[in-house]
C-alpha cells in the first residue's frame, strides 16, 4: 500500500535471552499522528530504533515509504530521540546548520527557517549563544527544531512531552498538529494516556513487547468498552468512591475519579449511592479513557526485569 | 560522502576553535625547545663551590695537585669551582704518613655526611711510578652521581705526574707533549656545511618523530573524548538518525586526522622557514612526502583504535583502562628512538621500522638517518601500515556500529573481539 508512511510486519528484537519486541505489526498512513503506547520497558525505544535502523530486527520487515529502510531515506525523516543531547561547546544556530546539512538541506533552505522556528519558539535570543548556556526548557525545544528544520516526511518523537512544562506542552502539541496539516507523518511514543488521546488517530499499545491493542483511538475505546463513570463529588466524609455498587476499579482523587464499571453496574445504583454520601457534582457514563484501559491492560504494569 | 565531509568539518571545527589547540601550537615548540634549552642553562649556570679535603701520602705531590684543583675555574670563569683543604699529615715516610691518614678517615668521612665536605683525596705512590699491586690514590665522597668531581680530580692528578715526570728531565720534551695530549680532532656531519647546520641536521630526524609522535598521539586522544562526551549527552543518536555509523566514524577520523595534520603544517611551515632564515636546509621534498605519508597512515592506524575504545566506554576513566596496552607499546617504541638514532640499519631498527605500531615513528627516524634505508624497506614498511591501518578500521567499524548504543559496562576484550569476528 502507497499510501503508507511506516509498516512494521511481525517484527521480533531479541537482546540475549530478553525479547524486547516480539511480533509488531502496525501500519502509519501518511499523514496521520501515530501513538506507540505503553509503559516502561514496553519494546517503544527499541521498536524506534529499529525503525531508524540503529539496530536490524530479528524477524519480520520494517518498510519505510513503502521501502526498506536505507540509508538515503535518512532524510526524510526527523528523530527526537528518548534521552537528547546537544553538541555543548556549539552555538546554536550553527549546530542547527549542522544537523539540517547532514540531513542533506543546504544553507538557503535552513537559515530562514531556523529564524522563523527560533522566534515562534521564543529562542531567537539564543540562537547564537552556545548549547551549554541553554535551561533545560530552551535545550528541549532546540531539540525539537533540529528534529522538524530540515521538513521530513516522517517525525519521529520518542516521549517528546517529557520533562516538558505545560506551557511548552500545548506549544509542541499545537506544533505536532500543524505538521500533520502540512502533510507531515507523526510517529511518536509515549506513556502519559492523555497526550495519546488528544493527539492521536491511531495508536497501538504495546505490553511487554506484544501490540495489545491497536487501531483509532475510538476503535480502541468502543472495542475495549466497558463503560465507565466519570464522577465528581464534594463535602463526602472519607473516601465517596470506596464500595460502590458494581464498580470494579477507581482511578483519581478522594473527589473526582474515573470509575471502572462491571458489565451489568446499574448506573442508577452507583449515582443513588453517591448522593448519599455528599455532593455530587458530576456524573458521567461513557467509554473509558485510554488511561484506564491502559491500566486494565497493563494490571500489573512492572516493567520487566531482562532473562 | 558528502555527509562524511560534513560531519568531518564540525569535528575539525570544533577542535580547532579551541583554546586547547591554540595552546598545542605555540606550547609544543616552547616545551620542545625548553627541553632542549633549560638543561644547558643549566650547565651554564655556576654550580656551587665544592670543598675538597686533600691528604697526601707521597709528600711530594700534594701541593701541585692542590694548586690545580683550587685553579679550575667555573665555565664563565668568574670563581672557583673547587676550595682545596690540604690536610698535613704527620709522619717522616709514606708508611707513618699512610697510618695518619688512616686515623683521620673516620673525621673526614663524617665531615661528608655533615655536608661540611664534598669529599676527600687521599693521594698514594701508585700515583708516581705505578707499580704492581700497590693501593691506589682513593677519591671518596658522599655523591659518586657527579662524575664530574671524579674526571677533574683524576685529570689533575695524570697532569701533575706528567709535568714532574717531563721536568725530571729524562724525556724529550715533544715526546712528552705527543704522549701527554690527545691529537687534535675536529668531528662535522658531511650533509651540513656549518656547525648549526650540522646540530640541525642530527636533530632532523628526532624532531620529525616527535611531531609525529606529539600529533598522532595527542590528536587522536581527542576521539575518545569526543565520542564518549557525544555518547554520553545522547547526540549520537541524533547523528546516527541522520548518517551511517561507518560515516559517522570514518567522518570523525578524517576531521581529526586534519586537525593534526594543520598542527604540522604550521610547525614545519614555521621551523623549515626559520631554518631557512639561516640559510640551513634540512630536508628535502621526498622526505616530507614521506612524512605526510607515514602521518596519515600512522594516524589510521591509532585513531582507529581510539574511535573504537571511545565508542565502547561511558566514561574517560574506563576508555583509559582499555587505552593503557596501546599507550604501553607506544612508549615502548618512543624509547626504542635512541636505539634506532645510533644505529639506523641495524636488525633492531629494521625489525621496529615494519611493525605497524612503531613503525610510521622509526621508519621515518631512518629515512631522516644516514644512510637512508633501501627503497623496498621503506615501501614495504609502507605497505604493512596501510595494510593494517584498513584492517584495523575494519574492526574498529564493527566495534563503533555495536558500541556507540551500548551504555553500562564497557565490553571485556575478548567480547570485543567477537563483535570484530561477527558477520554483520
Amino acid at each position: 500500500m502507497a499510501d503508507l508512511a511506516v509498516q512494521f510486519e511481525h517484527v521480533v528484537k531479541r537482546f540475549g535471552g530478553f525479547t524486547a519486541v516480539d511480533g509488531l505489526d502496525l501500519e502509519v498512513p501518511r499523514g496521520t499522528i501515530f501513538g506507540l503506547l505503553g509503559p516502561n520497558g514496553a519494546g517503544k525505544t527499541s521498536s524506534i530504533r529499529m525503525l531508524m535502523n540503529v539496530f536490524a530486527p530479528d524477524e519480520g520487515r520494517i518498510l519505510v515509504f513503502g521501502e526498506p529502510i536505507h540509508e538515503a531515506l535518512k532524510p526524510r525523516i526527523g528523530y527526537l530521540p528518548e534521552e537528547r543531547g546537544l553538541y555543548k561547546k556549539m552555538r546554536v544556530r550553527e549546530m542547527l546548520r549542522f544537523f539540517g546539512a547532514i540531513k542533506g538541506r543546504d544553507r538557503a533552505f535552513l537559515d530562514p527557517r531556523i529564524q522563523r522556528w527560533g522566534e515562534r519558539m521564543g529562542l531567537a535570543g539564543w540562537l547564537d549563544r552556545r548549547a551549554e548556556e541553554l535551561s533545560k526548557g530552551m535545550a528541549q525545544k532546540v531539540q525539537f527544531l533540529a528534529t522538524v528544520c530540515h521538513e521530513p516526511d516522517l517525525v519521529i518523537l520518542d516521549e517528546p512531552f517529557s520533562g516538558l512544562d505545560p506551557v511548552n506542552r500545548d506549544f509542541l502539541r499545537d506544533v505536532v498538529l500543524e505538521l500533520r496539516k502540512a502533510g507531515t507523518t507523526i510517529l511518536f511514543s509515549t506513556h502519559v494516556m492523555e497526550q495519546a488521546e488528544s493527539l492521536c488517530d491511531r495508536i497501538v499499545l504495546l505490553w511487554r513487547g506484544k501490540p495489545r491493542l491497536a487501531g483509532t483511538v475510538d476503535e480502541v475505546r468502543r472495542r475495549e468498552g466497558r463503560e465507565a463513570a466519570f464522577v465528581r463529588v464534594d463535602g463526602a466524609s472519607g473516601d465517596p468512591f470506596e464500595g460502590l455498587p458494581g464498580v470494579v476499579g477507581v482511578s483519581g482523587t478522594p473527589y473526582e475519579a474515573e470509575l471502572a464499571l462491571a458489565p451489568d453496574a446499574d448506573p442508577n445504583a452507583i449515582l443513588a449511592a453517591l448522593l448519599a454520601r455528599g455532593r455530587v457534582r458530576r456524573f458521567e457514563v461513557r467509554t473509558p479513557s485510554l488511561h484506564e484501559i491502559f491500566k486494565r491492560v497493563a494490571g500489573d504494569a512492572s516493567p520487566r526485569e531482562p532473562a | 560522502m558528502r555527509r562524511l565531509l560534513l560531519v568531518a568539518l564540525r569535528e575539525y571545527l570544533e577542535n580547532v576553535r579551541t583554546k586547547a589547540f591554540l595552546l598545542a601550537v605555540f606550547m609544543t615548540p616552547l616545551l620542545m625547545a625548553a627541553s632542549f634549552l633549560v638543561p644547558a642553562l643549566l650547565e651554564q649556570k655556576p654550580p656551587e663551590q665544592r670543598t675538597i679535603a686533600l691528604l697526601d701520602t707521597t709528600g711530594v705531590l700534594g701541593a701541585d695537585v692542590a694548586a690545580r684543583i683550587a685553579a679550575r675555574r667555573t665555565p664563565d670563569e668568574k670563581a672557583a669551582l673547587y676550595a682545596v683543604e690540604e690536610v698535613p699529615l704527620a709522619g717522616a715516610d709514606v708508611a707513618a704518613r699512610e697510618a695518619d691518614q688512616a686515623a683521620r678517615r673516620a673525621d673526614l668521612d663524617r665531615r661528608v655526611l655533615d655536608g661540611k665536605l664534598f669529599g676527600y683525596l687521599v693521594l698514594r705512590p701508585s700515583a708516581l711510578d705505578r707499580g704492581d699491586g700497590q693501593a691506589p690514590s682513593e677519591y671518596r665522597t658522599g655523591n659518586l652521581f657527579d662524575q664530574k668531581v671524579y674526571a677533574d680530580l683524576s685529570n689533575d692528578l695524570k697532569d701533575v705526574v706528567n709535568a714532574r715526570t717531563v721536568a725530571a728531565g729524562t724525556v724529550d720534551p715533544r715526546v712528552a707533549r705527543i704522549l701527554t695530549t690527545k691529537p687534535p680532532l675536529a668531528q662535522g656531519d658531511v650533509r651540513a656545511a656549518s656547525k648549526a647546520a650540522g646540530i640541525a641536521q642530527t636533530a632532523m630526524p628526532f624532531v620529525f618523530v616527535l611531531l609525529l609522535f606529539l600529533t598522532i598521539v595527542t590528536i587522536s586522544q581527542a576521539l575518545v573524548t569526543n565520542t564518549i562526551e557525544e555518547k554520553s549527552n545522547r547526540v549520537i543518536e541524533v547523528l546516527l538518525s541522520s548518517v551511517s555509523p561507518f560515516q559517522l566514524m570514518a567522518g570523525k577520523i578524517v576531521g581529526t586526522c586534519a586537525v593534526g595534520l594543520t598542527l604540522m603544517t604550521i610547525w614545519a611551515t614555521a621551523g623549515l622557514s626559520g631554518l631557512a632564515l639561516k640559510g640551513i636546509s634540512v630536508v628535502s621534498g621526498g622526505q616530507l612526502g614521506l612524512c605526510l605519508v607515514f602521518y596519515l597512515l600512522g594516524f589510521l592506524f591509532f585513531a582507529s583504535f581510539m574511535v573504537a575504545v571511545g565508542s565502547v566506554c561511558n566514561t574517560l576513566k574506563e576508555a583509559q583502562n582499555l587505552l593503557a596496552p596501546v599507550m604501553g607499546i607506544l612508549t615502548m617504541s618512543f624509547m626504542f628512538v635512541f636505539a634506532v638514532m645510533k644505529e639506523p640499519n641495524g636488525t633492531l631498527a629494521r625489525v621496529l621500522s615494519m611493525i605497524p605500531l612503531s613503525s610510521p615513528f622509526l621508519m621515518m627516524l631512518r629515512i631522516g638517518s644516514t644512510p637512508p634505508p633501501p627503497a623496498w624497506e621503506v615501501a614495504a614498511s609502507i605497505a604493512i601500515l596501510a595494510l593494517s591501518a584498513a584492517l584495523v578500521m575494519r574492526a574498529a567499524a564493527k566495534v563503533f556500529r555495536v558500541g556507540v548504543l551500548m551504555y553500562g559496562k564497557p565490553p571485556t576484550f575478548r567480547e570485543l573481539l567477537r563483535w570484530v569476528r561477527a558477520r554483520n
